[in-house]
């Protein structure tokens, strides 16, 4: 048991933030969103939303493409692999450690 | 942090985020237009029995015209949504691809859907037999517990549609609206009504509040300013 929560302390600081967290759960639950998506469903505000991102993507947890549609500016967010373990691995020692 | 963020360490990340996901489905309230819309066709299908005779042309043309238009808007309306939501939302609503649905679970859930509706036909073939048959052989309108079959036709109908709502999309306007169904559906039973005018009530009452919610929260999400991107 006290190895368990020992794991704790393993924990990825970077997505154990509750508003980067969500994020990055969000982009797992999805092939990809852009960030007007991921603002209007995380409630979270623009300069929140984009400082958290750059976060992600300097982590390597999250792949940031501009683009546009038409006239509509895009910028599409993916989950990248790293982040994708980085995800799974804080699942099993939260459930492991809880 | 937000409201939402603070519970993302107290709950499964997953289960929110999926929760997250169905709640922006719902957000534009062009989902609950089409549901309305379904929904009026059901009761007017039924309506159809109420105000025709059985058997005549009105009656088979009403039949036949709202299966066309129910399996058309039921396999044409998640495209049409998809594409209303890129040609005209997207500055509102964001980009989203969404993972390619599981085809095995998606089979093993139409099974289970298929295998309760054909239950659930079943029993409401027993009950139209108890009503409408068995009165005219002598044997007298049939009473089960408070009310008579088509009373718990409209009790079962309004219950498992409000659960429905409630269950399956988990927002407080469906949690309302679900609410509100299966109290119209007791209040019916009491009424002592018939099967098709009972049903065409129910489903006719359902499909307008449906409708009614969906313009309501389709003009709001309009008059949101749109988002610049980034």
């Amino acid at each position: 048991m006290s190895a368990k929560i020992q794991r704790l302390a393993e924990i990825d600081r970077v997505i154990h933030e509750p508003a980067r967290l969500m994020i990055v759960a969000l982009l797992a639950a999805v092939e990809e969103a852009d960030f007007q998506y991921l603002r209007q469903t995380t409630g979270l505000t623009q300069g929140n939303l984009s400082a958290h991102l750059s976060k992600l993507e300097e982590a390597g947890y999250v792949a940031i493409e501009k683009t546009f549609r038409g006239k509509y500016p895009l910028t599409i967010c993916r989950l990248s692999k790293r982040g994708r373990e980085v995800l799974d691995n804080y699942r099993k020692v939260i459930r492991a450690a809880l | 942090m937000n409201e939402i963020s603070r519970h993302m360490t107290d709950e499964d990340p997953n289960v929110i985020a999926n929760r997250l996901i169905n709640k922006a489905e719902y957000r534009d309230g062009l989902r609950e237009i089409v549901i309305g819309v379904l929904i009026l066709m059901f009761a007017s299908l039924t309506g159809s029995e109420v105000i025709f005779k059985p058997g005549s042309f009105g009656s088979k043309a009403t039949f036949w015209g709202m299966m066309l238009l129910l399996s058309m808007l039921g396999f044409g309306s998640q495209w049409a949504i998809k594409k209303v939501r890129k040609r005209f939302l997207i500055g509102k609503m964001g980009y989203v691809k969404l993972k390619p649905v599981n085809r095995k679970r998606l089979g093993i859930r139409l099974g289970i859907i298929l295998g309760l509706s054909f239950v659930i036909a079943a029993l409401a073939a027993f009950a139209m037999f108890k009503v409408v048959i068995a009165p005219h052989r002598g044997g007298g309108g049939v009473i089960w517990g408070f009310f008579p079959p088509a009373g718990w036709a409209f009790v079962g109908t309004g219950i498992i549609g409000g659960a429905v709502m409630v269950f399956r999309v988990r927002l407080l306007r469906y949690a309302i609206g679900g609410v509100i169904m299966a109290v119209m559906g007791i209040l019916l039973a009491f009424n002592r009504v018939s099967l098709p005018v009972g049903l065409t009530t129910l489903y006719g009452f359902a499909g307008l509040l449906a409708l009614l919610s969906g313009c309501v929260v389709f003009l709001l999400f309009l008059r949101q300013p749109t988002g610049t991107g980034e």
